[in-house]
């Protein structure tokens, strides 16, 4: 009887995908402290909101809105850039400190927020961690950041 | 009443020491319960006093290396630290008690706590010592204590030095 290569490993197979999987998150630093967004939510980077606002048609300026991440975590704001985020029909103007770098996270690396923090409410608009070398970041999601 | 004895002289502890400390009692849980009477705590220190935990609650003891804070957290989370690997949430005790001492520039402590769903971790200044606790050698809090803070302690012990304030673990960790 011949067996077809592979055969016995069918069920152990997908499960090795999905850690290999890789998800591209753009690294960035705000609030003093290092985030992620999905790379393929980002549109842009522009150094100024004007920018932001000036190429966006009417309807999409009603629609934009436009959060400084220092300022909403109450920390001076400094010299920055913006990141123009979309998902959907969602769109956010977010103000950063600086970008790091595009990083292939192997999915495995990442995991959800703590328990602690989640029962204790103060999550925020956070909903993974990961590691990047011995660094650590949150992975933001833009919709639960209240528009100042 | 007599003080608690320390277990090892204090400048022979170390993190390690703890470590190990922490697994033999862990060995110990089938003894029978007369020979358990005694309880064993880690002391640490937060600013100049001392503080103990029961040792069967507590995982590991580590140098901290590095705390990540996360915006938009209350102070008493310390933040984040990377545990050979794995993100754990690290609560600040001193904040919790409301001590008024003011941040250490010495490099800090991290105690890991077992049976939690997920590790959790304290960050404390320094290591003291082990302590062996028989339990008619604990104290109640000090009446002079306010609620507040009163609330996260069990009791109170004599050990060289001074009084130890035994926490209240559950209490402590409460989100």
């Amino acid at each position: 009887m011949i067996v077809a290569e592979g055969a016995n490993e069918t069920q152990s197979a997908p499960m090795a995908d999905e850690r290999r999987r890789l998800i591209s998150l753009l690294l960035f630093e705000a609030a003093e402290c290092w985030m992620a967004l999905p790379a393929w939510e980002v549109a842009r980077l522009v150094p100024t909101a004007l920018d932001l606002w000036e190429t966006e048609s009417q309807t999409a300026k009603l629609q934009l809105d436009l959060v400084d991440l220092d300022a909403y975590f109450g920390i001076p704001s400094q010299v920055g850039l913006w990141i123009e985020w979309r998902r959907g029909k969602e769109t956010r103007g977010l103000r950063v400190q600086r970008v790091l770098e595009v990083y292939p996270c192997p999915l495995r690396e990442l995991a959800p927020i703590p328990v602690w923090l989640s029962s204790a409410g103060c999550s925020g608009p956070f909903w993974a961690v990961g590691m990047h070398g011995e660094e650590i970041f949150l992975v933001l999601d833009p919709t639960r950041l209240t528009p100042v | 009443m007599a003080e608690a004895k320390p277990t090892r002289p204090l400048d022979e502890l170390g993190p390690d020491d703890v470590v190990k400390l922490l697994e033999e009692e862990r060995q110990t849980e089938d003894r029978k319960p007369a020979e358990q009477e005694k309880i064993l705590y880690l002391g640490f220190y937060l600013g100049k006093e001392v503080y103990g935990l029961p040792l069967r609650k507590l995982r590991e003891v580590a140098r901290l290396a590095r705390i990540r804070t996360v915006p938009g957290t209350p102070p008493s989370v310390a933040g984040l630290v990377n545990l050979r690997g794995k993100i754990i949430c690290v609560l600040d005790v001193k904040t919790i008690l409301g001590l008024p001492y003011p941040l250490s520039s010495e490099p800090r402590f991290l105690i890991v706590l077992e049976g939690a769903a997920e590790p959790l971790g304290l960050v404390v200044d320094s290591i003291s010592d082990i302590y062996s606790i028989e339990p008619d050698q604990i104290e109640s809090p000090l009446a002079t204590w306010p609620q507040e803070r009163a609330q996260f302690f069990m009791g109170t012990v004599r050990v060289q030095g001074g009084l130890m304030g035994l926490l209240d673990l559950e209490r402590l960790v409460i989100p």
